[in-house]
């Protein structure tokens, strides 16, 4: 009981509430910047990494070297020195009621960003080991800010605790190699950050997190009393940080380019896991849009679209009934805001398979244009007027025209010469002269 | 003489070095360092020790001594500032990076985030401000107005806005007697 209402007077006297609202600000501003999309598991699991952390971190660490300094700025050590409450115990508490405030933050973007996508994912479902790493980084950074406030009380170690801690997590974050063909990658040390997850080091990141915050804290005991279970705390807690380290780089996979073959750091090779696709889901009337199940909220209007691409040519000879869409694609953007995007399915629309180039890019200028007209028509995007490599499969500028000419006709002279000209069309063997 | 001291001068001369020789250790030792991550990460140790250095123990008793104190105030905190500069250009000028500008105006502009944050919620923890827009920054696209502290290489709008939060900074930890009553809690 005595505990408690320590604690509840020393959190509501504590340097870490004022963290609360900055931590939900900068949480609040990551998820826009970011692009959150909460109907999205994937997008929220991720996202939940990246967007208290960076700042909660570092800031808890300034926050508890700053209150660990209290009672000698205050001149109330040696008072507090007689009182009959054990010294590990107030300085637990103390610490406990400084890191909660960043752990509340936390639980609160956690459980807002939970909370949104719960209702509407329709696949996969939250990450759990990165919430256990985040709370363990959380509690190791409030131990070491702790520890260093305590040890060099002065007034400069609450600002360098807190610079310190964000520059780790920098480095770490941003820990990169140079492979022998030029590309860069991440190294093991990336893994150690908050911010980076595979399943495969999950655990390991926890520990060695657990591990600093058990450190931390047997070295805080230590300082006030030597003794050996102290020393053995100490020792375990080295260890747990160790075996997190060693685990990390251990299950960190590199490609053996002897061997042709990925490996684990002992070099025991990682085979390749199979993936299963789940069951598309499928949606619409004349047009069929299928899409990956986490995507089941924007089908509807996937369907939509793809039924409004399609109508003008429905009824051509060539069109099936119905058509199913491919090159189905996912977007999000600050304008367009999320979804399905059927853009690509033009792309079967206005050529055989056996006229399209490599990866199914359109080539023949003439069911470049059309697919402009059609792009233009469902506000799709036509990458006219942009610069970018002939080549690619974007159309030219000449076929851009030619699809606004094309777009300016009457819709029944569009039928009309759709009607006499699409087959040809589809089989490539129009060009931009044939167009009206 | 007291002045200076009651403001722990020489342990922040010293953390001026140090951040000093640091950023020239991270230029030197990490080769592929990207050059906008540099500009946000290393003014940063420097500007918060400027900031909690803007912190007086005296408090209120200022306010009645002889001498006009907002001019030591700022010829102090602008020197800091002048002294944290040379260092970072120095550092960068050894390592051989285009950073010099950079640096200086970063450094700037943190610090006059870092005395802003200090006159409303306390010295002690003026680096909150700072740390907290390096983290933004981090995730800002350069190109963004908001993103100064980042842009490399220096045009006129960061300058503009580091120039601008510096001389606010300044202004805001000359005029009033820093308050030690929040940030003692």
């Amino acid at each position: 009981m005595t505990t408690l209402r320590l604690f509840a007077i020393e959190a509501r006297h504590n340097a870490g509430m004022l963290l609360v609202p900055v931590i939900l600000l900068f949480a609040w501003y990551m998820l826009g910047t970011q692009l959150w999309e909460p109907y999205l598991w994937s997008s929220t699991n991720e996202l939940l990494r990246k967007s208290v952390v960076p700042l909660a971190a570092p800031a808890i660490a300034g926050a508890a070297a700053w209150m660990a300094g209290r009672d000698r700025r205050r001149s109330v050590s040696d008072l507090l020195a007689t009182t009959p409450l054990p010294a590990a115990h107030r300085h637990l508490t103390l610490l406990s009621a400084t890191t909660v405030w960043a752990l509340v933050a936390y639980l609160l973007v956690a459980g807002y960003m939970f909370a949104r996508t719960a209702p509407n994912a329709t696949w996969a479902g939250p990450e759990l080991w990165p919430m256990v790493t985040a709370i363990a980084a959380l509690l190791a950074h409030g131990a070491w800010g702790y520890l260093a406030g305590y040890r060099i009380p002065s007034r400069f170690t609450a600002p360098i605790a807190g610079v310190v801690a964000f520059v780790v997590q920098l480095y770490l974050s941003g820990s990169m190699t140079v492979q022998t063909d030029g590309t860069q990658i991440s190294t093991w040390l990336a893994r150690l950050a908050v911010s980076d997850f595979t399943p495969r080091v999950a655990a390991w990141q926890a520990l060695f997190y657990a591990g600093l915050t058990g450190v931390a804290l047997a070295a805080l005991w230590l300082m006030l009393r030597r003794d050996l279970r102290r020393g053995l705390l100490l020792a375990v807690a080295v260890t747990s940080v160790v075996a997190g380290v060693v685990g990390v780089w251990a299950a960190t996979p590199r490609w053996d380019y002897a061997n042709n073959r990925v490996v684990d750091g002992w070099g025991n090779t990682i085979a390749a896991e199979e993936y299963i696709a789940p069951e598309p889901v499928c949606d619409g009337g004349d047009v069929i849009v299928c899409v990956h199940p986490q995507f089941q909220p924007w089908l509807d209007r996937a369907a939509a679209d793809a039924e409004y691409l399609v109508a003008p040519l429905q009824g051509l000879p060539g069109i099936t009934s119905p058509v199913e869409c491919h090159k189905i694609g996912f977007g999000t953007g600050r304008n367009d805001g999320t979804r399905v995007v059927v853009d690509g399915c033009v792309d079967q629309l206005v050529a055989d398979e056996s006229t399209q180039g490599q990866y199914g890019r359109i080539e023949n200028d003439a069911q470049q244009a059309i697919s402009v007209w059609m792009l233009t028509r469902i506000g799709g995007h036509t990458m006219c007027g942009m610069s970018v490599d002939p080549g690619m499969g974007f159309p030219s500028a000449a076929a851009c025209d030619a699809g606004e000419r094309f777009a300016a006709l009457p819709e029944s002279d569009q039928r009309a010469w759709l009607e006499s000209h699409y087959a040809d069309l589809r089989a490539g063997k129009l060009t931009l002269a044939d167009l009206p | 003489m007291l002045f200076l001291r009651s403001r722990l001068v020489g342990p922040a001369l010293i953390w001026l070095l140090v951040a000093g020789l640091l950023a020239w250790f991270c230029l030197v030792r990490y080769d592929g360092l990207p050059l906008d991550l540099a500009a946000v990460a290393l003014p940063l140790l420097p500007a918060v020790v400027i900031g909690v250095t803007a912190r007086s123990p005296f408090g209120d008793v200022e306010v009645v001594a002889s001498r006009p104190l907002p001019l030591f105030r700022v010829l102090y905190l602008a020197g800091l500032l002048v002294i944290g500069a040379a260092l970072l250009i120095s550092a960068a000028g050894i390592a051989g990076v285009a950073l010099r500008l950079a640096f200086a105006r970063t450094l700037v502009g943190y610090t006059g985030l870092a005395l802003l944050c200090g006159r409303i919620l306390g010295y002690r923890l003026a680096w909150l401000a700072p740390l907290t827009y390096a983290a933004v920054t981090l995730y800002l696209d350069a190109t963004s107005r908001w993103a100064w502290p980042k842009q490399v290489p220096v045009e006129g709008w960061s300058l503009f806005c580091a120039l601008v939060l510096g001389a606010l900074g300044l202004l805001a930890a000359a005029q009033a007697t820093p308050r030690d009553q929040p940030d003692d809690g």
